[in-house]
């Protein structure tokens, strides 16, 4: 991937953060992101692979602004925006950047209408009047395969699937540049996960997104990332294009994922690091 | 898309239907709507007044005049229930409402922001938690005077880390799911997502928290004015009457005391029972 | 060794009755390995509660569900305790909820050994623990003994469950999509181990995943659930390798490939889920 004819939208270097659990004499600092350097060209997926731990959803709350960095600089659509997480500065990078979470269930509060989820953020970002915002909400609805009538409906009246559109319906709503998914289709059954997946595959094309494909499923990174990056205890371990990081790992750990993800005619083993003899 | 409207349907029913059902819930319904008609309308339906009795009718049985008798000043019983129902019912509103504003304030802030000042406003409730109610509200009268109102603020402060906690463990729930973090990403304020999406998360709680502290409030209150701390003669109140009756009861008329002591007692429980089958409700709701 | 014929369940009466599982019929030996697999809602968590007989209240349960010789439906209150103490073993996917948070690993190890051989020493039942831990890859077994269940990792936990099964000598294992909360190397690991406790404990389990692929490895044959139903059974191999039925064909077309990217054509009717 050449940087030089392609913009880079998002561009990560150098992000450091440490946690500190416990307090008194259990005090301990973990940590969460070493080091982490990556950037992703306009309209291309990169995702970030690893297991708990490797500090893959930390990147992406810091991205959003969920979470502030020790250090480093993150640039979004040309601007420095790494410094603090503070409401306004949340608000301004809302605009470039959006995010899906994992959990449909806690994606959508359950004393509303579904179609609140979006026209709040149409409310935030717009001057639309209410008419306009319903209209515009049923437009996006559309746009990610949903019916007018779900908009009337609470998340317990739609499917895990659905949920998970509404939440992309929110997400661009705001008319982002970028979305992070995180774990965005782990949650769901493989043939709604493959739904979800054709769906933001079809919306990055026709839209020109950019996104940050948060996963532990290296088959679904395969499906959609242009790019890919591991991560292991807060380090990157490895990144290049998919073909070159998923089809000849270079590193020991990326192979070990590999090798234990179940495929058609895969024996599962164990680890050496185990170290038992039985 | 026949099946969201079936669960719709489904859903309204679970919100509305079998609220309260039960013959024993009815009956305390029923017990309430006339104590409240009582508080409301009770002064107007007798002809008596409720601070100024004559001697001369002391210790009336019940009769079609004086419906539950009179007391030791001679003053119409039925009457003073009534007026006292008033007083000891706003009395006790006046707690369960200030302890929900008090311990629902303290606990979405200290949902809401989280780190160094939940931690402050955990321990601010622990420290609270460690004084008997009663205590508290007896050293506010010490030190304020004794009324009413002295009374009220100080069994409010003293039930709000009740409220609190329970308020702040639900709150706390909602506020780390995607939907709150979503909201919060766009930049939208801290105070309108807490009154848009975790208020209303939180309302059964507080509803469920506001009919058990409003009996606790009227036992207490009553409590207060039964030593003279709470609401003075000759004004009538609940609690009030039971302590004025005393003198009464080693006369050989323990009517006073009996009518008022079975009100508080009715009162409460029917709020007890029905503050609990909301909340079992709403246990079933969840499961 | 357990035998389902004719299973079927119906929730509620009348026209809201509605049909959790139907027709069901599997069969396990000892030694043997069945997968049961199916997305959410397919009713093969169900399966496994009409052999546990923990049945959701208002359900009416059919058919027969044969342990050894032993009809589960029929069996007094007594026995199937008795059944559900000795002979079967769950592993669920949460391994805390099979632990006391409040004793030490030992504790569950033991009170399994002497459940089984009633006979043994509280010592010879730790040396015992001590083996079992070790067969199940745990470097130390002296420590993680002296644990508690919230000191040990996810796969750590299901490890010492593991462990439990064997110790109790149960023959017959149901694991309920048991890796699915694990990290990918960890799944590898427990999976595997899973299956050396069950070869040589001459286990039979009851399999539940929802990923084909997983099932395949981990069991010799495969039962695919959809809709309360079984719509194909079959060696682990024939159902991933030519699958026959519709339903099996989109399960496998659906999981993404590791190797290649699948071009992903868009489903008619999306958001008819």
């Amino acid at each position: 991937m050449s940087t030089s004819d392609t913009e880079q939208i998002v561009a990560v270097s150098n992000l450091f953060r440490t946690f500190t659990t416990g307090t008194g004499k259990s005090r301990r600092t973990v940590q969460a992101v070493q080091d982490v350097s990556f950037s992703i060209p306009r309209g291309t997926c990169l995702a970030v692979v690893g297991e708990s731990g490797s500090g893959k959803t930390t990147v992406a709350r810091m991205l959003v602004g969920l979470e502030s960095a020790d250090s480093g600089s993150i640039v979004l659509n040309g601007r420095e925006v790494s410094a603090g997480s503070s409401r306004r500065i949340r608000r301004q990078r809302s605009k470039d950047i959006q995010m899906v979470f994992q959990d449909p269930q806690g994606s959508l509060n359950r004393r509303l209408p579904v179609s609140s989820a979006v026209t709040e953020i149409l409310q935030a970002h717009t001057d639309l009047d209410a008419a306009a915002r319903r209209e515009k909400c049923l437009s996006l609805f559309a746009e990610v395969g949903l019916e007018p009538e779900h908009a009337a409906c609470y998340p317990d009246q739609l499917s895990g699937g659905q949920k998970q559109r509404v939440a992309i319906a929110r997400a661009l709503a705001a008319a982002p540049a970028v979305i992070v998914l995180d774990e965005a289709v782990s949650a769901l059954d493989v043939t709604v996960q493959a739904q979800i997946l054709a769906l933001l595959e079809r919306l990055r094309l026709e839209k020109q997104l950019t996104y940050l494909f948060i996963t532990h499923d290296l088959a679904v990174a395969r499906q959609v990332a242009d790019t890919v990056m591991v991560m292991q205890l807060g380090s990157v371990v490895e990144q290049g294009t998919a073909a070159e990081v998923l089809d000849s790992p270079k590193h020991p750990y990326t192979r070990q994922l590999l090798d234990s993800a179940p495929r058609p005619g895969w024996v599962p083993r164990r680890r050496d690091t185990t170290g038992v003899t039985s | 898309m026949s099946a969201p409207a079936l669960n719709r349907r489904n859903a309204r029913r679970r919100r509305s239907g079998g609220a309260f059902s039960g013959p024993l819930a009815r009956i305390c319904l029923g017990w309430l709507a006339l104590v409240a008609l009582l508080a409301v309308l009770g002064p107007m339906i007798t002809p008596f007044d409720a601070t100024e009795g004559n001697i001369v009718d002391r210790y009336l049985p019940a009769s079609a005049e004086h419906w539950l008798g009179t007391d030791q000043a001679g003053r119409d019983l039925f009457t003073r229930l009534a007026v006292g129902a008033r007083s000891t019912i706003l009395a006790a509103l006046a707690v369960a409402g200030l302890t929900v504003l008090i311990g629902g304030t303290l606990a979405l802030v200290a949902v809401w922001f989280g780190g160094r000042v939940d931690g402050a406003i955990t321990r601010f409730l622990d420290f609270l938690f460690s004084f008997p109610n009663l205590l508290l509200a007896v050293l506010a009268v010490a030190v304020f005077g004794a009324g009413v109102e002295t009374a009220v603020v100080a069994l409010a402060i003293g039930f709000s880390p009740y409220t609190a906690r329970v308020i702040r463990s639900v709150a706390l729930r909602e506020r780390n799911l995607a939907y709150v973090k979503s909201a919060e990403l766009q930049g939208i304020s801290g105070l309108v997502i807490t009154f848009r999406h975790l208020l209303p998360n939180v309302k059964q709680q507080i509803l469920t928290g506001a009919s058990i502290n409003f009996g606790y409030a009227m036992i207490d209150l009553a409590a207060l004015s039964f030593l003279g701390f709470g609401v003075q003669p000759p004004d009538a109140d609940w609690g009030l009457m039971v302590s004025s009756g005393q003198a009464s009861l080693l006369a050989g008329y323990p009517q006073e005391s009996i009518f008022a002591g079975t009100c508080i007692v009715l009162t409460v429980a029917a709020l007890g029972y029905l503050g609990e089958q909301l909340g079992g409700r709403r246990a079933a709701g969840r499961a | 060794m357990l035998t389902l014929e004719n299973v079927g369940l119906v929730i509620g009466s009348g026209s809201s009755a509605k049909t959790l599982l139907e027709d069901i019929n599997l069969q396990v030996g000892p030694g043997e390995s069945l997968g049961l697999v199916g997305e959410s809602g397919s009713g093969k968590s169900m399966t496994l509660r009409s052999i546990l007989r923990t049945l959701p209240g208002g359900s009416v349960p059919s058919g027969s569900v044969r342990f050894r010789d032993r009809e589960i439906p029929s069996l007094s209150r007594e026995e199937l305790r008795r059944f559900r103490a000795a002979d079967v073993s769950m592993i669920s996917q949460n391994p805390m909820a099979a632990l006391n948070p409040v004793l030490r690993v030992e504790r569950f190890l033991i009170e399994g050994i002497q459940a089984a051989k009633p006979r043994t020493s509280a010592a010879e039942a730790r040396q015992t623990a001590l083996g079992l831990l070790a067969d199940v890859g745990i470097h130390d077994p002296e420590r993680c003994l002296r644990s508690y269940p919230h000191q040990l990792s996810g796969g750590m936990l299901q490890r010492v469950v593991i462990a439990g099964s064997v110790a109790r000598g149960s023959s017959l294992l149901l694991a309920d999509e048991p890796t699915t909360a694990l990290d990918v190397t960890t799944q590898s690991d427990v999976v595997a181990i899973l299956n050396e406790a069950r070869t040589e404990a001459g286990m039979a389990m009851i399999f539940v995943a929802h990923d084909l692929d997983l099932a395949a490895a981990a069991c010799q044959r495969i039962a695919v659930m959809n809709k309360g139903r079984i719509v194909e059974a079959g060696p682990a191999g024939e159902v991933l390798g030519s699958p026959r039925h519709e339903y099996t064909q989109m399960l496998v077309a659906s999981k993404p490939s590791l190797t290649r990217r699948t071009p992903l054509r868009p489903i008619p009717g999306e958001a008819a889920e």
